[in-house]
């Protein structure tokens, strides 16, 4: 295997990890529809706003997500739709594999 | 009594790089619980995985008796996270901030109601910043400011409170208010686990200490004493992280649902 070729895997690995916990994945699905700020997710979440901050710079650290600041807050959203496909594919499947 | 946190051989850390390698801990109900430890040892990184903010390696974590990954119940959990600076020049006053602490009990389409007016003034009251509910968070000190961080985290009416080095580059007068706060918090029967650097005027509230140190928990019970350059007064307890963007008190800002006071 080339050396490029396993760094590409360990970005994947990266992104994986990002995505590991129920919370981000459900902020990921949250943003798949759309643009939010995070007191959208505070609420729709139902989680401490600390606690989705902590989350969200979890999931922007991995490149999954960006902020822009828009007048008084930060406006949140995918960096591309494929992440939003990635774990959709995994809710859907892990639904599946349930029934 | 029924257990908190409940950590079984925990093992954690970043890319590549182990922080926490076997950190067994219980916290029960009721609990004051500091986790001391030198810089880098894990102080935090323990409070984040408990958190879910750092990916669990190896191990167990249980919140409120059930398993971390099935865990829903977040808006029972108050979290003050180290503090990373000044206000971000959001205009918030100290009451939106405060009232944000309310939105993950309210759920969407609900707008403030009494309890949430009443939870908020109860918060500002308790760390003795009532009278300045209305006026600018980038006006506070330092101290005030992470006073009113730990009003939000109590207006959200929680039954764990988390903080994270709470007392790191504040004023003792803010150490003595929020301390003040914690106490009223557990004597409600509220439990809490902090990181601390050094005990001051927490320590008469703190009922364990567990120190972090090579990965485990080294040491667990009565805190130890202050001791080597750490405990002088005049040393500067801020250890901000390089590479977090410098969000402060304001990432969130208010709408129109927040000005719940």
């Amino acid at each position: 295997m080339t050396t490029i070729g396993y760094e590409a895997y360990e970005s994947a690995g990266a992104l994986l990890r990002a995505l590991s916990a129920p919370i981000r994945v459900a902020i990921v699905t949250e943003l798949g529809a759309g643009e939010r700020c995070v007191h959208d997710l505070v609420e729709k979440l139902g989680a401490p706003q600390p606690l989705v901050s902590q989350h969200l710079r979890v999931l922007r650290g991995a490149g999954v997500v960006r902020g822009v600041r828009q007048g008084r807050e930060i406006a949140y959203s995918l960096v591309d739709e494929h992440v939003a496909h990635i774990v959709a594919d995994a809710v859907s499947h892990a639904r599946e594999s349930r029934q | 009594m029924s257990t908190v946190v409940e950590v079984r051989h925990a093992a954690a850390g970043y890319d590549g790089r182990e922080v926490l390698s076997d950190v067994s801990l219980s916290v029960a109900a009721g609990d004051v619980v500091a986790v001391l430890g030198a810089n880098g040892s894990g102080k935090s990184t323990l409070i984040r995985t408990v958190l879910g903010l750092v990916p669990l390696r190896r191990g167990e974590i249980e919140l409120f008796g059930t398993p971390q990954r099935r865990f829903r119940h977040w808006e029972r959990i108050g979290y003050v996270p180290q503090r990373l600076g000044a206000g971000s020049g959001v205009p918030a006053t100290v009451g939106e901030v405060v009232a944000s602490g309310r939105l993950a009990r309210r759920g969407i389409f609900r707008f403030p109601g009494a309890a949430d007016k009443t939870a908020v003034r109860e918060a500002l009251a308790g760390v003795g910043l009532l009278d300045r509910i209305g006026d600018p968070v980038a006006t506070l000190s330092g101290g005030q400011q992470q006073r009113t961080l730990i009003a939000r985290a109590l207006a959200g009416k929680p039954d764990l409170l988390v903080l994270d080095e709470p007392n790191a580059g504040v004023d003792a007068a803010s150490q003595e208010a929020f301390a003040a706060a914690l106490t009223r918090f557990t004597a409600a029967g509220g439990t809490i686990m902090l990181v601390l650097h050094e005990l001051g005027p927490l320590r008469p509230l703190i009922g364990r200490g567990v120190v972090v140190h090579g990965g485990r928990i080294a040491h667990e019970g009565t805190p130890p004493e202050p001791a080597g350059h750490h405990a002088e007064p005049g040393h500067d307890h801020v250890h901000p992280h390089a590479d977090e963007v410098q969000a402060g008190i304001c990432e969130w800002a208010p709408t129109e649902q927040t000005k719940a006071y």
